[in-house]
């Protein structure tokens, strides 16, 4: 019985980021209308975001802004910070992750004007006409 | 094996929960405005999730970028678009049950592989044991910068950043390109808008006594990344995102008095020249292309503090570019391109 609780506790994080990809997966391909497919791409982003933070997590370990003793030494050692590599490419993803977004929504509001719609089946219909 | 209780399980098991309902909700709703407001939920819920994981430098961002401005410019965009979706043809049904099955069967699949996973927050994982130890370690003797965040970012990896910083630029270009052409047509449909006085009192007054404070706190965030989570990113989010509220409580024009059109390009492009400019600098003192020790003659200080400085130049840099992006990105998406009336 502990073992089996042990194993939960050690992957439900990898489990929720997979559950979370394929959601948005799912949205991506299944739903008809281009806004619900960008607010896939946007899940389905968060979720490879959230594995990678995942990989960098130490148990007992702070944020990784070092500290200073009382004689203002520095504290260096590294089992007491988390992992500062996956911080720093997934802040950089968030902000271009954005660009993307605004990218998307600017070709949507286009889509819209020239095609009346974005539905994507109608777009497809009006394409052929 | 010992479990550390200081990781609150239930706490994330309860928020991850609640991030998949999220998920499901907002690809499910019929309606997109309730969507890009279930989408927002779910950034602050990743937020906390973030929180918890120490990486507070993401967690900031997420909440400035993911669910303040993702939100508005969807809501932005939801007014120029049909809000309610239409019901799906009888027909697809079986496209999506297939799609479905091949979904859970290659989910299952990962699943399955997550067995070969090291354990979450396990300390001896390999992604923690080879080169980031030596970051921590190093950091602060080569950079001065205890916030190792904004020393690898930065610093080691600033060339990353740099064109980091170019895409983001270069998208709010592609948004201008892409919703500035307005046929005569679509024009008429502009001039259907309501017209927003921002005769709202409370708002007003929330807005003016919070947007100072905001821009205050916009420049500390910037300044203090070497000691505390910020830097240039997060900092120019909350610069942007202020302007951005001045138009909400307004209306687009109001803000656009302050910050001109022309003054965001020009903000656009200086970021991101900067950025490049203090790379050129060093190359042409004879070091590598932004190797910051270069400036510790310019500066008068030594190696070590020269590139702190080169840290917090770059840094605003990137501050400058995307405060400016953010801005321009709900100026055009909000406009529908004509900057005539916002969200």
């Amino acid at each position: 019985m502990d073992d089996l609780f042990y194993f939960i506790i050690a992957k439900y994080n990898y489990w929720a980021s997979l559950v979370l990809l394929f959601i948005g997966l799912y949205g991506m391909i299944v739903r008809n209308n281009l806004m619900k497919k960008i607010i896939g791409m946007v899940i389905f982003q968060t979720a490879i975001l959230l594995f990678i933070v995942s990989i960098g997590v130490k148990r007992g370990a702070t944020v990784p802004i070092i500290e200073f003793s009382a004689d203002k030494q520095p504290l260096l050692e590294a089992s007491a910070y988390a992992n500062p590599l996956p911080h720093v490419l997934i802040l950089t993803a968030i902000v271009v992750g954005v660009a993307v977004l605004g990218v998307a929504l600017a070709l949507l509001q286009k889509i819209q004007r020239v095609h009346g719609t974005i539905e994507e089946d109608e777009i497809l219909e009006d394409l052929r006409k | 094996m010992v479990w550390d209780t200081s990781l609150l399980w239930q706490f994330d098991i309860l928020i991850l929960l609640m991030m998949v309902i999220c998920a499901v909700a907002a690809l499910a709703l019929d309606g997109l405005i309730s969507s890009a407001i279930v989408t927002g939920v779910y950034s602050f819920l990743i937020c906390l999730m973030w929180t918890h994981m120490m990486a507070v430098d993401v967690a900031f961002t997420e909440a400035a970028v993911g669910a303040a401005i993702s939100t508005v410019i969807f809501l932005g965009t939801a007014q120029y678009i049909n809000r309610w979706i239409k019901a799906d043809r009888p027909g697809e049904q079986g496209i999506k049950q297939i799609t479905l099955v091949i979904a859970v069967i290659c989910a299952v699949m990962m699943l399955a592989a997550t067995r070969d996973l090291p354990d979450w927050a396990d300390p001896a994982s390999p992604a923690s044991t080879h080169l980031s130890p030596g970051f921590i370690r190093q950091g602060y003797h080569e950079t001065a910068t205890p916030n190792v965040v904004t020393a690898v970012l930065a610093d080691y990896r600033s060339y990353d950043t740099m064109f980091e910083s170019v895409v983001v630029f270069a998208a709010a270009l592609v948004v201008m390109v892409v919703l500035r052409h307005t046929s005569h047509k679509h024009r008429k449909v502009l001039r259907l808008r309501p017209k927003r006085e921002g005769r709202d009192t409370v708002l007003r007054g929330a807005a003016q006594s919070i947007i100072p404070v905001m821009q205050i706190f916009a420049l500390y965030v910037l300044c203090h990344g070497h000691y505390s989570p910020g830097g240039g990113f997060q900092g120019g989010v909350i610069f942007g995102a202020s302007f951005i509220l001045l138009a909400l409580c307004y209306n687009l024009k109001f803000s656009m008095n302050r910050f001109r059109e022309h003054a965001v390009l020009w903000c656009c492009a200086g970021g991101v020249l900067l950025y490049a400019g203090i790379g050129a600098v060093c190359l042409a003192l004879g070091w590598n292309f932004l190797g910051y020790e270069a400036l510790a003659r310019f500066l008068g200080v030594t190696e070590v503090m020269a590139r702190s400085h080169g840290i917090l130049a770059v840094e605003v840099g990137v501050g400058i570019t995307v405060m400016a992006v953010m801005v321009s990105l709900y100026y055009d998406l909000a406009s529908g391109g004509d900057l005539e009336e916002g969200l």
